[in-house]
């Protein structure tokens, strides 16, 4: 009885303190300036998601989901977005890819940071591990599913990330995060932005890490690789220390100049394998250091000619060099680019741009006998580009017509055209639908094109003598093509509640495979060299649906799920991974149990995903799993919080990826950490 | 056993509460919030004669689609006699037949281009765009401990043809002359 009446008075509780809560909310229009300033603001509407009104898949991860999670680094941050396939191979290093072609070298998603261009030119794809910032810095990180190429360029073919840091207006003050953990070894971050004047903002900022290895488990190793197993070094652990800054100046009401710059430094143990000539492997496993270090400093000048044109000059040097057993990477970038856009009359608005970009690229190796090139250790390229984009306004408010297309110029293949065509109808303020043709290319890397790599050596039998097998870059190799169709549609029935679903049909064409080339016996009998050439010999497509949801179920609570289903039909190509897991689910819960702790729950599930394994001449499947993320942030003062972050929790230690690497195959295991930061 | 029960029951209830419940019962969605700031200056706006004597309706407009429910709510109210038109906005040609414009801290890239069109013109500027109002805008919303305070700038204001109460300058964090 007593039960029932605590039951009964609680729910009556529950409506009448909810029904007082909807009362004010609709009542604040008619609050006067004082009592408004007396409301206090809820947490959870600070992360209303804003649905984009772009004709594209694009999905931003804020700033505020980046707090909520605790990611320690940018991958990490973008885990749990739709259509993305975000997998780590070892302690350090990383396969990010967007609608498959997924892998450590993954070469067809472009990724910037402000505009800087994150890709090593010696194999056109992103080493994760440098690529970092404070994490409370970013305002946010824009993905853009499918090719973007016609606005930025060669290689956006299966996507764009676009990590954009905040203005240094937004960063004011002190900002200080410690850490520690049982993977996440030790980090701390520090940040002081300040005023000085009343139009330039600056901040500095300095971060640091040290993180655990990975565990290797004899179950994932093929057979042969067992014995060598025994012997070989595991260690993958690695050190990390960036700083950097950035001045907002506004020069005009109308004009600004930003100048940003950061440096980083830092030590990562390796555990690789090459090619040998010794019996009984033929290849020779050892540990090894990588040192990487990289500059760059970027600059920006904005200025409106009018209310309805501007132009920006960009122009950035990017410093960066990596020094393994394997191979040293060093390589300097130079890029400018202009940017004019313009809106004429009512219904055209325009953006068209130049572009210059010199690399001087340097691969060598200590190991001769691993890595060749047919040309100098020391090259230089030249891109020139140049691009248009025209927006028309068809029906007013209604429905838009782009019209886009990219020219670009490299040293490889020559003159590229990319066009891009798309359409977006805004039905009501609720529904709005957006279809894309578009054409974009991958250009060949140097790896392509002049560099030879001993992959693998075939052991002397009766017949024959030691066959070292090289993989080799060719001149004729041109450049990787897509054509893509997309259609996309958003719905928005309640404020509370949002959709968003693109549909996808990617065709490949002259896709890189390999096929026998020479077979070189000079120097017969000690070993023959059998090479085989990169070639653009394969085809095929892939399509599939991806869908994100948010739902702000109240003041409170709001809950995310976002999912992707795709299907590849690529055949029995080993020339690069294509295939992406079949279905990817995450669900993400953010709660405010009570005024000042947060809980961030993540369920994400990744199907099994099909790979090239470590000896280059099979495939591999990674089974599927599931992994959970739970974090709990207290404010203890609104200037101090304390929070708590289990990672891969209730599974498992598993594989998520590996192959291409040379490497070992690591799992990723439960990790928790705690971290204290300090608002001054 | 029965106690056990008992509390356990408690627990769930306040749960329940918890998840249905703001923390505080008048802690509110900073959209919300930040459109009935908006209004609330446009009442406390002296506004040219030319413009009190036009029959058009007051247009108040709006960047960012995050902030489209909150402004809209503003068609229903007046405005010194006259009908609100809350009008969303994606690019920077139709200022200047605005007479309050809002935007927000996600199209801080749109300012330079807001300057050159509103330049000494009767159009009321509000944003929550840090360093707002030092840099030629006129009200500045800030955010601190979870409550939201306003800069001005009564240089542009003045220069602009326009004037604002005392009432709402004695409220204002900081006021640039």
């Amino acid at each position: 009885m007593l039960k029932l009446k605590v039951t009964f008075l609680a729910t009556l509780f529950v409506f009448i303190v909810s029904f007082t809560a909807i009362a004010t909310e609709s009542n604040s229009l008619d609050l006067s300036l004082q009592e408004l300033m007396n409301v206090e603001v809820t947490s959870v509407s600070k992360q209303k998601q804003p649905l984009s009104n772009s004709p594209a898949a694009i999905y931003v991860v804020t700033s505020e989901s980046i707090r909520r999670s605790g990611a320690t680094s940018i991958p990490q941050a973008l885990r749990d977005v739709p259509g993305l396939h975000v997998a780590q191979i070892d302690s350090q290093k990383w396969a990010i890819g967007s609608r498959g072609f997924n892998g450590r070298y993954n070469n067809k998603l472009l990724v910037l940071m402000d505009g800087r261009t994150l890709y090593s030119p010696a194999f056109s794809g992103v080493y994760w591990e440098v690529q970092d910032t404070l994490m409370a810095d970013i305002e946010r990180i824009e993905v853009i599913r499918g090719p973007s190429a016609a606005m930025w360029g060669a290689n956006a073919v299966n996507g764009v990330i676009n990590i954009i840091t905040k203005h240094s207006a937004d960063t004011l003050g002190g900002y200080a995060e410690l850490g520690a953990g049982d993977y996440e070894q030790g980090f701390a971050g520090f940040r002081y932005g300040s005023t000085m004047s009343d139009k330039v903002t600056s901040r500095v900022y300095l971060k640091g890490h040290e993180r655990d290895s990975f565990e290797l488990d004899p179950n994932d190793l093929e057979n042969d690789l067992l014995a060598p197993f025994a012997d070989a070094g595991k260690d993958n652990s690695w050190k990390y220390l960036q700083l950097g800054g950035r001045i907002d100046i506004q020069l005009e009401t109308d004009t600004s100049l930003t100048v940003s710059s950061d440096f980083y430094t830092s030590k990562m143990q390796q555990a690789p394998n090459i090619a040998s000539t010794e019996a009984p492997l033929y290849r020779e496993f050892y540990t090894d250091e990588v040192t990487n270090d990289g500059f760059n400093l970027l600059s920006k000048y904005t200025k409106a000619l009018s209310a309805t044109s501007e132009y920006s000059v960009q122009a950035y040097y990017d410093y960066t060099s990596r020094d393994e057993d394997l191979y040293d990477l060093r390589s300097d970038t130079f890029d400018i680019d202009f940017q004019h856009q313009l809106i004429i009359g009512q219904n055209h608005n325009i953006v068209w741009g130049l572009g210059y970009r010199y690399i001087q690229d340097e691969v060598d190796s200590r190991l001769r006998t691993f890595l060749t090139s047919s040309e100098s250790t020391q090259t230089n390229t030249d891109l020139w580009s140049a691009f248009i984009s025209d927006e028309i306004m068809l029906i007013k408010d209604e429905l838009w017509l782009t019209l886009a297309s990219r020219f670009e110029h490299n040293d490889y293949t020559g003159l590229e055209v990319q066009p891009n065509i798309r359409l977006m109808w805004q039905l009501d303020a609720k529904n709005n639908v957006w279809t894309s043709i578009a054409r974009a290319i991958r250009t060949p890397s140097r790896l392509e094109d002049n560099i030879s790599v001993n992959a693998l050596n075939i052991p002397p039998s009766d017949v024959s003598p030691l066959v070292k097998v090289w993989v080799s870059g060719s001149d004729n190799f041109e450049s990787e093509e897509i054509i893509s169709y997309e259609v996309g549609y958003r719905f928005m029935p309640v404020s509370q509640w949002s959709f968003d679903t693109s549909v996808f049909y990617n065709n490949y064409d002259q896709l890189r495979r390999t096929s026998i080339g020479a077979t070189d016996f000079s120097t017969y009998p000690n070993y023959i060299s059998q090479y085989t050439v990169f070639e653009n010999g394969d085809d095929g497509y892939n399509y599939g649906v991806e869908l994100s949801s948010l739902w702000v179920a109240s003041d409170t609570l709001q809950l995310r799920v976002n999912y992707s289903f795709i299907k590849s039909e690529f055949g029995d190509n080993l020339g690069q991974n294509t295939d992406a897991p079949e279905h990817m689910l995450s669900t993400i819960i953010d709660w405010n149990i009570i005024d000042d702790i947060d809980v961030n729950f993540v369920w994400r599930f990744i199907d099994d995903t099909i790979v090239i394994s470590e000896n280059n001449t099979s495939e591999k499947t990674i089974e599927r799993y599931n992994s959970v993320d739970i974090g709990v942030s207290w404010d203890i003062t609104p200037d101090v919080t304390l929070s708590a972050y289990g990672k891969n929790l209730l599974h498992p230690a598993h594989l998520e990826y590996e192959g291409e690497s040379l490497q070992f195959p690591y799992r990723v295991g439960p990790s928790y950490y705690l971290k204290a930061t300090l608002i001054f | 056993m029965k106690k056990a029960n008992l509390s356990r029951q408690l627990l769930y209830s306040l749960l329940v509460i918890f998840v249905l419940l703001p923390h505080t019962s008048i802690a509110q969605d900073s959209f919300d919030l930040k459109a009935a700031f908006t209004y609330n200056f446009a009442k406390f706006t002296q506004w040219p004669e030319s413009r009190l004597n036009e029959k058009s309706p007051w247009k108040i407009c709006f960047f960012g689609n995050q902030y489209r429910d909150s402004f809209m709510e503003l068609s229903n109210k007046t405005l010194a006699n006259k009908p609100i038109t809350a009008i969303s906005l994606l690019e920077t040609s139709q200022i200047e037949l605005c007479d309050v414009v809002f935007i927000d801290a996600n199209s801080r890239d749109l300012i330079r281009r807001l300057f050159l069109a509103v330049d000494n013109k009767p159009i009321l500027t509000v944003s929550d765009i840090s360093g707002f109002a030092v840099q030629g805008g006129m009200i500045e919303i800030v955010e601190q401990d979870k409550r939201l305070y306003f800069n001005i700038n009564s240089k542009v204001l003045e220069a602009s043809g326009l004037n604002i109460s005392s009432q709402v300058l004695k409220l204002a964090l900081e006021v640039k002359q």
